[in-house]
């Protein structure tokens, strides 16, 4: 089975920068991290098959489970994005706050 | 000029109450039991590495693996009792069903080979990335 390591890899920056969207700058350390990481393992599964240490029905499954540690990879994503949005919110509120609260003691 | 006031006053205590919340709070005791359990996650496929292949028996490791298992439903439950928990709950989810099917090939397959080790050590490594990143992620927001 013929395996694009690269190609599936530039796949799924492109869908990790879809979920980050503006606060990807932020996050790219973490999917950068990902994908190495990704690159690495797939790279270890293949070597295994190719010197028949795992049989070819595990080896499917593990590249299956590809599929599910992506999707977890992507709540990871969103979550950080979501927690560096409610800050960046939450911080523009309290400047609006203090404002308000200065025109009542004026 | 009351007016005003009393306009501005409302406008404040709109305001006090009005902080979004998208992503529960950080939980430190939660990071390191994620941290804890991701190492000794590791350990197992290290030791069962290290181990004779006749030593492999499922057997042998059965108690360490319920002891991860069990760990991995407590930090499940943790991440149940949040608010805005969606997503935390799916990397749970992929997470514990990845573990038990690791168990369940080694309890039906009695024993495993260097190459499944390995394999299995780097997969699950990987379903436990996400969920530490993710908790560490919200510390911004307890800053």
């Amino acid at each position: 089975m013929k395996f694009d390591i690269d190609e599936t890899l530039a796949q799924m920056l492109n869908a990790m920068k879809g979920v980050a969207k503006e606060n990807w700058k932020t996050i790219k350390g973490n999917a950068n991290g990902f994908l190495q990481n990704r690159k690495g393992r797939l790279e270890l599964l293949t070597s295994l098959r190719i010197a028949n240490e795992i049989e070819e029905e595990f080896y499917l499954k593990r590249l299956k489970d590809e599929k599910k540690i992506l999707e977890s990879e992507l709540h990871s994503i969103a979550i950080v994005s979501k927690s560096i949005a409610q800050k960046a919110a939450n911080a523009a509120i309290d400047v609006l706050q203090q404002a308000v609260n200065k025109l009542i003691t004026v | 000029m009351p007016q005003k006031l009393l306009l501005s006053s409302l406008l404040l205590i709109l305001l006090s109450s009005c902080k979004v919340i998208w992503v529960p709070d950080y939980n430190a005791k939660l990071e390191d039991q994620i941290a804890k359990t991701a190492k000794a996650n590791d350990k197992l496929y290290i030791d069962m590495l290290d181990a004779a292949p006749d030593k492999r028996s499922y057997e042998v490791y059965k108690e360490k693996y319920n002891d991860i298992e069990s760990d991995i439903n407590a930090i499940q439950l943790a991440n149940e009792a949040r608010n805005n928990n969606g997503s935390f709950l799916v990397i749970n989810k992929n997470l514990k069903d990845a573990f038990q099917e690791a168990k369940k090939y080694h309890k039906e397959k009695k024993t495993l080979s260097d190459g499944e080790i390995k394999s299995y050590q780097a997969t699950l490594a990987a379903f436990w990335k996400p969920l530490f990143l993710a908790e560490r992620g919200l510390k911004i927001n307890s800053k």
